[in-house]
């Protein structure tokens, strides 16, 4: 039984690294964190000196039906307040082997979405912030940029395949334009890490987000075409965008901070 | 060091009444109480009072590239009750932001001022041109209600942040995150001041922390004890609170709303807590930090009316 253990303050790895060597501590979600049989979530997070539960961001996912690279795993939660439920883990009474512990908790699909089974959440629902982030703001989200991106890069591309240059393609204004699109997209992204980065997606996204910017660098740049289309990496990271906004629909609007 | 001017130019609704009765059209009587209007202003001399991420912005210097000193004006107005008629009401709003502009311009020398407001309205069939250091911002979402707390301090240094980002456009919208609803500064301080202490409180519950972080604690809990001494005397005073006699840089919750909408503290939760904080002294417990967990819940509803 493997054990990924996601937080935010050193304290907490210090204690989690000395006490309990076998638990692998992360910053932020990465695929090497995923992998693990039982994921550990604390009850808040503080990002920009603001307080957020996670836990309805990873419960969602762990227990739908429809997720399977998610089933089998286990969803576990560490907190200082004295709750008694198989998953949630009290750091005064808990011993010394976590894996036997881990062993004894529930599957994330037996655990459903039952309001008792850790205690009560009282920091705000990230689900308001990062679905604001995503689309429902203005045209300042990255769902909106990308999509105007999208536009700017198959003009671009319409022209390469009328066999334009691309050095002279990346003179145009239409260029330009997607530049200054990618520069908002990437100001959005630097603001936004901190909350995207909880997210069980956050890797899809990283990876997807860090070739579209690595091709488009290459593009302005150095004048070099992509391996692949640049508005096919554009259309696979909307997707991804879309189909998390649809799993989290209509939720956490309630808590918004 | 760079200075933040924030003018918190309050519409008060008590003094204004004769101007916004429904049908109101005296448009001179409405300028000449503009022009008696004082500007409150508070100014952020100490970057210390702008939170983490203003701060984080400031020192890249990414987003403020200048080193001028600004005028952030937020404004609470809502004129749709001066007059039916549209024009009449564009005519007032651009009154306002004239004398504003002029007061900011004489008072504080300033050239550059950015107006803060939740929906923008009016703003746009304003005419730039004759002003071209005139800069204004939209919150998305928020209400009244909102504004009606001044603690918005961060928000406005960030939304006046962001405003900056994006020198072309003339409309920008700010993200709820960038405010959150409080009372006063006051409550403000200690609302943030109760989080981390509960975050310390945590992790004072593990282990091998006991022993470090006692002492801090009970400092702590020593400073926070007078810091919510506030919630042990429970004046509402706002209620009571005569605005001719209110120093004008304190103007923060003479709103007779805030009482109304946020209430105070439960008795019974604010005893529980002290109790527990009186008791942590000789033990720590996670009592302590349920009772810390109830204020919060609690903030949270009150603040979500």
């Amino acid at each position: 039984m493997s054990i990924a253990f996601l937080q935010r303050h050193p304290d907490w790895a210090e204690w989690m690294e000395s006490f309990h060597p076998g638990v692998n501590i992360f910053e932020e979600v990465n695929e090497d964190l995923l992998s693990h049989d039982l994921i550990l979530i604390m009850p808040g997070y503080r990002i920009e000196g603001r307080y957020f539960h996670i836990l309805s961001l990873w419960q969602e996912l762990l227990t739908n039906p429809n997720a399977e690279a998610f089933a089998g795993k286990k969803l576990g939660m560490i907190g200082a307040v004295e709750h008694k439920s198989s998953n949630y883990l009290y750091v005064d009474s808990c011993g010394d082997d976590l894996r036997s512990w881990g062993k004894q908790a529930k599957l994330a699909q037996d655990l459903g979405r039952s309001e008792n089974i850790f205690p009560k959440m009282v920091d705000h629902d990230i689900l308001g912030p990062l679905k604001k982030a995503f689309l429902s703001h203005g045209d300042r989200t990255l769902h909106v940029l990308f999509d105007k991106f999208l536009g700017e890069v198959r003009l671009l591309e319409k022209g390469i395949g009328k066999g334009e240059g691309i050095d002279y393609l990346m003179k145009s204004a239409t260029a330009e334009k997607a530049h200054d699109i990618m520069r908002e997209i990437r100001t959005l992204w630097k603001f936004r890490k901190d909350f995207f980065s909880l997210m069980p997606h956050f890797p899809q996204i990283k990876s997807r987000y860090e070739q579209i910017n690595t091709s488009w660098v290459d593009m302005r740049r150095f004048n070099r075409l992509p391996h692949s289309d640049l508005s096919d990496q554009v259309i696979s990271l909307v997707e991804i965008i879309t189909e998390i906004t649809s799993i989290y629909e209509m939720k956490g609007e309630k808590d918004l901070p | 060091m760079k200075q933040f001017l924030i003018i918190n130019w309050k519409f008060p609704y008590q003094q204004v009444s004769p101007f916004v009765e429904k049908g109101t059209k005296n448009l001179d009587a409405f300028r000449e109480w503009l022009e008696q209007m004082p500007l409150a202003i508070h100014p952020i001399k100490n970057l210390s009072q702008i939170n983490k991420k203003g701060k984080e912005a400031i020192n890249e210097a990414r987003i403020l590239p200048t080193n001028a000193d600004k005028v952030l004006i937020p404004l609470h107005i809502n004129l749709s009750r001066f007059d039916d008629e549209v024009a009449l009401q564009q005519k007032a709003f651009e009154l306002l932001i004239d004398t504003l502009n002029q007061k900011a311009a004489v008072q504080f020398g300033q050239d550059e001022v950015l107006f803060l407001h939740h929906k923008g309205q009016g703003f746009s069939k304003l005419n730039h041109n004759d002003s071209p250091f005139f800069k204004y911002a939209t919150f998305g979402g928020g209400s009244d209600l909102i504004y009606s707390s001044m603690a918005l301090l961060d928000a406005y240094s960030l939304a006046y942040n962001e405003a900056i980002v994006d020198d072309n456009k003339k409309v920008i919208a700010v993200d709820e995150l960038h405010y959150d609803v409080v009372w006063d500064d006051y409550w403000f301080q200690v609302k943030s001041k109760i989080r981390e202490f509960r975050e310390l409180l945590e992790i004072s519950k593990l282990p091998h922390m006991n022993r470090e972080f006692r002492k801090n604690l009970q400092r702590l809990s020593k400073s926070l004890l007078h810091e919510v001494g506030f919630l042990k005397s429970v004046p509402p005073t706002y209620q009571k609170v005569n605005l001719e006699h209110r120093d004008i840089n304190l103007n923060f919750y003479e709103c007779g709303e805030l009482e109304k909408n946020f209430g105070y503290l439960d008795k019974k939760l604010r005893n529980n807590f002290f109790t527990e904080l009186d008791s942590f002294q000789e033990k720590a417990s996670s009592s302590l930090i349920q009772a810390v967990n109830d204020i919060i819940e609690n903030w949270r509803v009150i603040s979500k009316v």
